[in-house]
């Protein structure tokens, strides 16, 4: 197995690679550039625009720019932001344990919720539970998550006042556990309930087909309890696909919830990301993509040596 | 059946408990309701009291009688976009937000108030010409003093402009400075600490010119880029390593607050600076938290926020009056809307011209402010004490007869690009200018990319918006040639009269400056002013002191903010 990882670990240098050097050669080809939003006051000159491109080292060739970059990185360095003078290792690295919170914590409810819906639909299809599973499917996926946030803003947090419209804690606060759960709640719930639609469809897809198997009908003629059979057999056997669609919410889990963060005033990469993005502050955004990058090749590791642990006759090869 | 209905009655039964205990737990903001009426007004007077109060000393001294705690009183601030850095020297955007937050770290000289109709004391506690014009001398408040107790004395402003000028030391903005003596065009200095801005004493700080130069108009345009440093605390530090300095991780200056923390762009705690020399300011914590514009309003309905920077829209400011909250309107127009013309690609003045008379200010103001303008004729404020009474009104007849004139081939298409908060006026205007005879394709593009393609002429036009302020030449560096402008200007005529205005020092001469000025520019038409709009401000009613206009002037007197109980 150790070989198979190191293997794996090799083929991810030339992805990262690949994956870093589109997205730096892609941001910089985008219209717009760092100077033209510094310059946007109005109040800049010529004469500071031009000693800034130089300080900067926009004016040198865009391969040569990738490279300096690259090197800087293998040097543990991420470089300084255009807009903040900061380090870029330091932002990203502040901004990671609350979208981390946020997003786990939505994820993490909607797996509770999404997957026990879906094999309790899967196992009685149109009873009442199968018809509430469909429902909160259809809303997880129809439903647009700035409606969802401002809706949940208004009636919950302005008219009713049971949670704070925005933020991570309340000014004052002491940041205190109790203040950060009230104000996780709306923005983990919005996060939470489009992967809770997937989960469902996934699990209750994955449940029907193996409840279908020949062994599955073996089991039920053995005289084993139903329980026994749709937890121990089916749904184990149904936990491949189920598993590669929770992985893929991954990238998600690092990349930040953008549209609800920004929302939310949730300090987290997402939010990060916009700011940079929109201010073209190009080391932010290589920073935020190559942990991005690196979070989904080592989360496909994991991923493939989970499959083989779950089904035995999965072989690192 | 019965189990799963079982089931239903219990999930539903725990999360109405839930919401109750919820309901039950929001003491974290008892402290954010609104106070009685009374209360509100008897704080209000006090708050007008200290506004009012004259100078700085007595100012200091109110603070200084004053026993009351405030420790306890914390104000929670939105900003509807991120500052840079807390560095005041480390950003290159010249951004508001930057410096509103820089502001209450650092001082400044001056205090520039709401729409630049006055300059007040703040570092500076007087000023006056010397030299004929050509120096202005600045007498220092011997009160103020550094978050760590020291003195702020001229040693530090001069300090401070010697390392701004120095050329190790990384600084976007430096052609600001360029006007003082000892200095070049990008505001380098010339030799080693040739810049001549000298420690008289110890409190008397004086600014060598170029030029003849009114202190108070370098102050209005200026001011707001030179903070002070602490010499003591950053003078042996190599220039070209101050800025990657752990100094900034906490830095001490001498404004209103001290620095607790920071989240880079989101989140920003101040104290209160007990020593201020303008009076402690009234409260125990200053919260600045970035916050989407779609949820302002709302967190002020929801008792979290007590005010936020930009003004919200006209729209956002009658929903806040529908929903009962504190909305007020400026009294004069503080924002101007701009139609801006690549002057390369329509080199043509009579077709500028033209599209001024085509374009329909008034449904425009009607369209986008709900009436709250006033047609704009030049960048000076209809009615403001520098309007020289130029008139305009559609007509789109002469718009015609112009581009007849001037030749105008009606098969040309102009390209022009917007933002996609300025897709309604686009489209109005493209509409006014097809009933002229003009063609234009509208684009619609984020910032960055409106920005670049103005910047290199890639676009013929395109809409921005920025704040108004009474000094005649705040918007200058929109026609200066020298400048990164968005209407490729490279006529040098308007930066001499606008040099020529800053540099006269008789007030009638200067007035027939700025009225010839005027002229200029409504005749040849670089870019046609849209309309002056007024602007709202909606804040807590617990919010006592605050003027939600004076941050347009990139500045706000926190000092005298605070909340009622």
């Amino acid at each position: 197995m150790l070989k198979y990882v190191f293997k794996r670990l090799l083929y991810a240098v030339p992805v990262f690679l690949g994956i870093t050097f589109a997205v730096y050669v892609l941001i910089n080809l985008a219209p717009g550039g760092p100077l033209s939003i510094l310059a946007s006051s109005g109040e800049m000159s010529l004469s500071d625009l031009e000693a800034l491109k130089i300080s900067l080292g926009l004016d040198k060739p865009i391969i040569v720019r990738y490279f300096m970059w690259l090197g800087e990185l293998f040097r543990g360095d991420m470089g300084i932001s255009y807009r903040t003078s900061q380090e870029v290792s330091l932002m990203v690295a502040q901004r990671i344990k609350p979208s981390l919170m946020l997003t786990g914590v939505g994820i993490l409810g909607a797996i509770l919720i999404g997957v026990p819906l879906g094999i309790i639909s899967a196992y009685k299809p149109n009873s009442i539970w199968d018809h509430i599973s469909t429902f909160v499917a259809f809303i997880g996926a129809s439903v647009p998550n700035f409606f969802l946030s401002l809706l949940l803003i208004y009636v919950l947090a302005v008219k009713l006042k049971l949670f704070p419209t925005s933020g991570m804690y309340s000014a004052g606060s002491g940041n205190d556990i109790g203040d950060l759960l009230k104000h996780l709640a709306l923005p983990a719930f919005v996060c939470g309930i489009q992967p809770i639609g997937n989960y469902i469809k996934q699990t209750k897809s994955s449940v029907l087909e193996v409840l279908n198997e020949e062994y599955i009908k073996t089991a039920r003629s053995k005289g084993l309890t139903n329980v026994v059979i749709v937890l121990k057999h089916a749904f184990r056997n149904a936990l491949i696909p189920i598993v590669t669609t929770i992985s893929l919410s991954i990238p998600f889990l690092i990349g930040g919830a953008v549209v609800t963060e920004q929302i939310f005033a949730w300090p987290g990469i997402g939010s990060l990301m916009i700011t940079a993005i929109t201010s073209r502050d190009y080391p932010v955004i290589m920073g935020v993509a190559v942990l991005i990058c690196i979070v989904v090749l080592v989360a496909n590791l994991i991923l493939d040596l989970i499959y083989a642990a779950l089904d035995p006759r999965i072989k690192f090869k | 059946m019965k189990k799963s209905k079982r089931l239903i009655c219990l999930m539903m039964a725990a999360a109405m408990t839930a919401g109750l205990l919820s309901g039950c737990g929001g003491g974290g903001s008892a402290s954010t309701t609104a106070a009685p009426a009374t209360e509100a007004t008897t704080q209000a007077t006090e708050a007008e009291a200290a506004t009012t109060a004259g100078t700085a000393t007595e100012a200091a001294g109110q603070a200084a009688a004053g026993s009351a705690d405030y420790s306890n009183d914390v104000i929670t601030y939105g900003m509807t976009q991120a500052w840079d850095t807390i560095n005041p020297y480390g950003s290159s955007s010249g951004s508001m937000y930057q410096n509103l937050v820089c502001d209450k770290l650092y001082d400044r000289l001056a205090f520039i108030e709401e729409a630049g109709t006055g300059v007040s004391p703040r570092g500076a506690k007087s000023w006056e010409s010397a030299d004929d014009g050509m120096a202005a001398v600045f007498h220092l408040d011997e009160n103020a003093k550094w978050h760590d107790g020291q003195p702020v004395t001229a040693n530090d402003w001069v300090y401070t402009a010697q390392l701004i000028t120095n050329p190790k030391f990384d600084y976007g903005l430096r052609s600001e400075f360029n006007t003082w003596a000892g200095t070049d065009e990008t505001g380098l200095e010339e030799s080693e600490k040739s810049v001549k801005v000298e420690a008289v004493d110890d409190y008397t700080l004086k600014i060598a010119f170029k030029n003849v130069t009114p202190v108070e108009d370098w102050l209005i345009l200026h001011n707001k880029y030179y903070y002070v440093l602490p010499e003591h605390l950053l003078g042996d530090i190599a220039p070209e390593n101050i800025k990657t300095d752990e100094f900034w991780k906490a830095p001490v200056g001498s404004g209103p607050c001290t620095f607790i923390s920071e989240l880079s762009g989101s989140e920003l705690q101040f104290g209160s600076f007990e020593g201020y020399h303008l009076g402690t300011p009234k409260f125990g914590k200053l919260v600045l938290k970035v916050i989407a514009p779609t949820n302002t309003i709302t967190s002020i309905a929801a008792g979290e926020m007590d005010g936020f920077f930009q003004a919200p829209s006209v729209d956002d400011a009658m929903a806040a009056k529908d929903m009962g909250l504190n909305v007020e309107q400026s009294s004069a127009p503080t924002t101007v809307a701009v139609f801006l013309i690549n002057n390369q690609n329509v080199a043509d003045k009579r077709v500028r011209q033209a599209m001024s008379y085509a374009i329909d200010k008034e449904l425009l103001i009607d369209q986008s402010l709900q009436g709250m303008g006033v047609p704009s004729t030049t960048c000076i404020i209809p009615g403001s004490e520098y309007d020289c009474g130029l008139q305009w009104s559609r007509d789109v007849e002469k718009a015609k007869e112009l581009l007849a004139e001037a030749g105008w081939d009606s098969s040309r298409k102009l390209s022009m690009v917007v933002t996609s908060a300025r897709e309604s006026m686009a489209a109005v205007i493209q509409q006014n200018l097809a009933e002229a005879g003009i063609t234009i394709e509208v684009q619609t593009v984020e910032l960055a990319t409106m920005f670049a393609g103005l910047q290199d002429g890639t676009y013929d036009l395109g809409i921005c918006g920025s704040t108004a302020m009474g000094y005649p030449l705040w918007m200058s560096g929109y026609y200066d040639n020298k400048n990164a402008t968005y209407c490729q200007i490279s006529d040098t005529k308007y930066a001499e009269i606008q040099d020529a205005i800053a540099a006269e020092i008789d007030d009638t001469k200067r007035r027939e400056l700025i009225n010839e000025y005027q002229e200029l520019l409504y005749d040849e038409m670089p870019l046609v002013m849209l309309y002056h709009g007024y602007s709202f401000n909606v804040k807590s009613d617990r919010f006592q002191g605050y003027n939600g206009f004076e941050g347009g002037a990139n500045n706000q007197a926190v000092w005298k903010w605070s909340v009622s109980q």
